[in-house]
């Protein structure tokens, strides 16, 4: 995911540098891809 | 739904999740010590937390407590343990035991007189023999990880004259002779994030696996209820925050009356007030996270965050599966599902209600 796509629930947190952005980038990925999926087809 | 049996087998999707975290280092980028402003890192670390948890608060939880356990362990100075539990590339899953059958709000009321009363009777006591401690007893079935724990940090009562705060926190391998883990608990939300019981018959301890004594436990307590609290507040804004996405996702998409729902005045300003309370609550969360970042925050600030945002995550949650009509009460939808996670919440590391009765007495 790029810098451009961070949830909009980040807006405001403009004293991110681009690698923090880029961490919560990665954790969204991850909830996306990863958590979301196992959660809701085994787990949950 | 999963038997809570199958979520924790070998081989089962949660290992999986486990192993493809640590891939992503995640827990390191945002917790490490790099010796970078630690507002700014505890910030981060926030917003990981709130992501993770968006995607799945049990298994953001579960993901977490592959770090609790190293601090515990660094106090007791055991080599040994030290090696084998905190060494680089270890996974160490964590669990916390202090709930136990007869006793759950009693274990966190730390300003109450009946914390301090040798009448009411703890079900796991530690007596000391010799070099050693030996662990009697039982932990309830509400310990997170309970059932796949490798270190469990023990809080348990040491000096029984003194009541509940006569209690020691002990870290224990649960690979040790004695340890019994039955079956882990089945419950209605967060069910990926494990809950069992842990019972101690005569579990012998070398002293120094006891790091906190009856002295200063009251305060490794309240401290140790404070940092849960905290951290109950950054993930529980990820819950509400998935809640309020999902329902803005569905309400764009599900027409009734020849046009979107969320073209529909009332539905807007349902939708709108959901945003609202999650921002509320994560203005909050931000506030004791960045404070605790440079000094202890206080238990009442910890406690009006975790209750405010728990209470939030349950709100928007129920509104959010209102937007959904019918099709929120489905397994087909994932509403249901975050709704029952939030309402966990609210008892989940103390009753929201018990931990204002506690925290009011520092008003
Ligand atoms: C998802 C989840 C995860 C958890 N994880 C852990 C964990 O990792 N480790 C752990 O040790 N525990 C854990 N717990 C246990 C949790 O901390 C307890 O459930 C909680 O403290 C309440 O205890 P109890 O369930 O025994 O309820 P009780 O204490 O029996 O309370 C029952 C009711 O009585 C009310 N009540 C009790 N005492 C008072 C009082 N003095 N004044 C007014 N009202 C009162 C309560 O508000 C509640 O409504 C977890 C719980 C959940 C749900």
């Amino acid at each position: 995911m790029s810098v451009m796509t961070l949830p909009s629930a980040h807006l405001l947190d403009a004293s991110f540098t681009d690698e923090d952005r880029e961490v919560v980038a990665l954790a969204h990925r991850f909830a996306v891809e990863v958590m979301r999926p196992a959660a809701r087809s085994s787990t949950a | 739904m999963t038997d809570p049996a199958a979520v924790i087998a070998p081989g089962s999707r949660l290992w999986d999740v486990l192993d493809r975290y640590d891939a992503t280092g995640l827990g390191e980028a945002s917790t490490g010590d790099d010796g970078s402003d630690p507002v700014a890192r505890a910030r981060l670390s926030a917003a990981v937390s709130e992501e993770l948890s968006w995607g799945d608060v049990g298994l953001a939880i579960t993901c977490g407590m592959t770090r609790f356990a190293a601090p515990w362990i660094q106090m007791s100075g055991n080599n040994e343990l030290i090696e084998r539990y905190c060494s680089p590339g270890v996974r160490t899953i964590g669990c916390w035991a202090l709930t136990e059958p007869d006793h759950g709000s009693d274990t966190v009321s730390f300003t109450h007189d009946s914390f301090r009363d040798p009448q009411i009777k703890a079900n796991c006591v530690a007596r000391r023999d010799g070099d050693e401690y030996v662990i009697s007893g039982q932990k309830s079935g509400w310990v997170s990880l309970g059932s796949i724990a490798d270190v469990i940090t023990l809080f348990c009562t040491v000096d029984q004259d003194r009541g509940h705060s006569g209690g020691g926190v002990f870290v224990v391998p649960s690979d040790l002779p004695g340890v019994e883990r039955p079956r882990p608990t089945d419950k209605l939300g967060q069910r990926p994030l494990n809950q069992g019981e842990v019972v101690f018959h005569d579990v012998r301890v070398p002293a120094d696996h006891m790091v906190i004594g009856p002295d200063v436990y009251p305060m490794a307590l309240e401290g140790m209820l404070t940092q849960g609290n905290i951290g109950m507040s950054t993930l529980f804004v990820g819950v509400a925050r998935a809640a309020y996405d999902l329902a803005l996702d569905y309400a764009r998409e599900r027409v009734q009356g020849g046009r979107p729902i969320i073209e529909h005045q009332s539905v807007q300003s349902r939708i709108f007030d959901m945003f609202r309370r999650v921002e509320a609550a994560r203005a909050l969360t931000r506030r004791v996270v960045e404070s605790q970042a440079i000094a202890p925050v206080p238990f009442q600030y910890a406690v009006a965050a975790k209750t405010f945002v728990t209470q939030t995550a349950f709100d928007v949650s129920s509104a959010a599966l209102q937007i959904f009509g019918g099709n929120g009460l489905t397994r087909e939808y994932p509403i249901e599902k975050v709704l029952r996670d939030a309402r966990a919440s609210m008892i989940e590391d103390g009753c929201n209600e018990v931990l204002g009765l506690v925290a009011a007495v520092r008003l």
